[in-house]
């Protein structure tokens, strides 16, 4: 296996994180069926 | 709860009847069964029930969230008192099916924005805008459906509004946000805990480049979600170069555009470094 770097192309929008900028439906909605949350260091708005 | 309140268990049993989690459109099949149980009394019995529990017992802890009490979750669907309080910062899309119906003598008042009629959820463009579709309002004992695969809601109530809150799990992908003024797309976010999650597996398995971590990349690399697939790959790469160029060679032709454009792009790259 070689691990030589890659040089990556970035996606042209990147998703963020469930609720990464303000309490979000989704995150509202999850509260129903999970309990833990976990945030990506990203942009917030 | 179930056992104090027949009337939840009656609604539990038409859900898990009625309810086929592969096809989310049968969730509007329900919405007698849940109109029944808005006025079978059951809310406000329930938030009593819950209400007399803490009262008696202070270590109590019933399914309270930040701002919702949870009556009943199961996979693929839940039931939720929702405190609605006030409007955010940006109008969300709504990632999952859902009906809502304000308690009390409350009215929830909305607008609607239609969503683009060539609007694809998992492909994010910030050329995207809403286009307005007129407000409403629920009153006492009405039911709002949210068909949040067309429509953006935005809501509105003169003071904190508990609504009875009945939902699928998410539908879609992603959770877009609009700017208020200009209604354009600014931003996507994961609608499901487990997206980012995996996202943040991979990073992790990358940053340690364990040779062990090799195939659950690759497997991961191909996730449904396209952001997930594509964390996969580049902390693949942090492992073993050729298997993260094979499995770039494969998304280059891969159904997301943005996913096809980058690993393309990244292809480009590796090959001028030879």
């Amino acid at each position: 296996m070689t691990t030589e770097t890659i040089e990556f192309a970035g996606l042209e929008y990147e998703v963020a994180s469930v609720g990464a900028t303000e309490s979000s439906n989704a995150e509202e909605n999850q509260a129903a069926f999970f309990v833990f949350f976990y945030r990506l260091p990203e942009q917030v708005l | 709860m179930h056992a104090s309140h027949p009337e939840l268990s009656h609604f539990v049993a038409r859900v898990e009847q009625s309810f086929d989690r592969e096809d989310p459109q049968s969730f509007w099949t329900l919405q007698d069964d849940f109109i029944a149980l808005l006025r079978s009394g059951f809310p406000a019995a329930a938030l009593n029930n819950e209400l007399a529990q803490l009262a008696q017992n202070p270590a109590y802890q019933g399914d309270w969230q930040t701002n919702q009490l949870v009556l009943h979750r199961a996979r693929g669907w839940a039931l939720a008192l929702w405190l609605y309080e006030r409007p955010r910062r940006y109008l969300h899309s709504t990632p999952y099916y859902g009906m809502l119906a304000p308690l009390g003598d409350d009215c929830l008042h909305y607008e609607v924005y239609e969503l683009p009629a060539d609007h694809r959820n998992e492909v994010f463009d910030p050329a995207q805008r809403l286009s307005p579709a007129g407000a409403g309002l629920v009153g006492p004992g009405g039911v709002l459906l949210l068909h949040s695969d067309r429509q953006v809601y935005d809501f509105r109530s003169a003071r904190p509004c508990v609504t009875l809150k009945f939902t699928t799990a998410a539908v879609q992908p992603m959770e877009w946000l609009f700017a208020r003024d200009t209604l354009y797309a600014v931003q996507a976010n994961d609608s499901t805990l487990d997206s980012t999650q995996l996202r943040v597996a991979a990073y992790t398995l990358g940053r340690l480049a364990h040779p062990s971590s090799r195939e659950p990349l690759e497997y991961l690399s191909r996730h449904a979600h396209h952001a997930v697939r594509w964390a996969a790959v580049r902390n693949l790469a942090q492992i073993d170069r050729e298997a993260a160029l094979a499995g770039l060679e494969r998304m280059s032709v891969d159904p997301h555009p943005h996913l096809r454009r980058a690993a393309a792009e990244t292809l480009r790259r590796a090959r001028r470094e030879v």
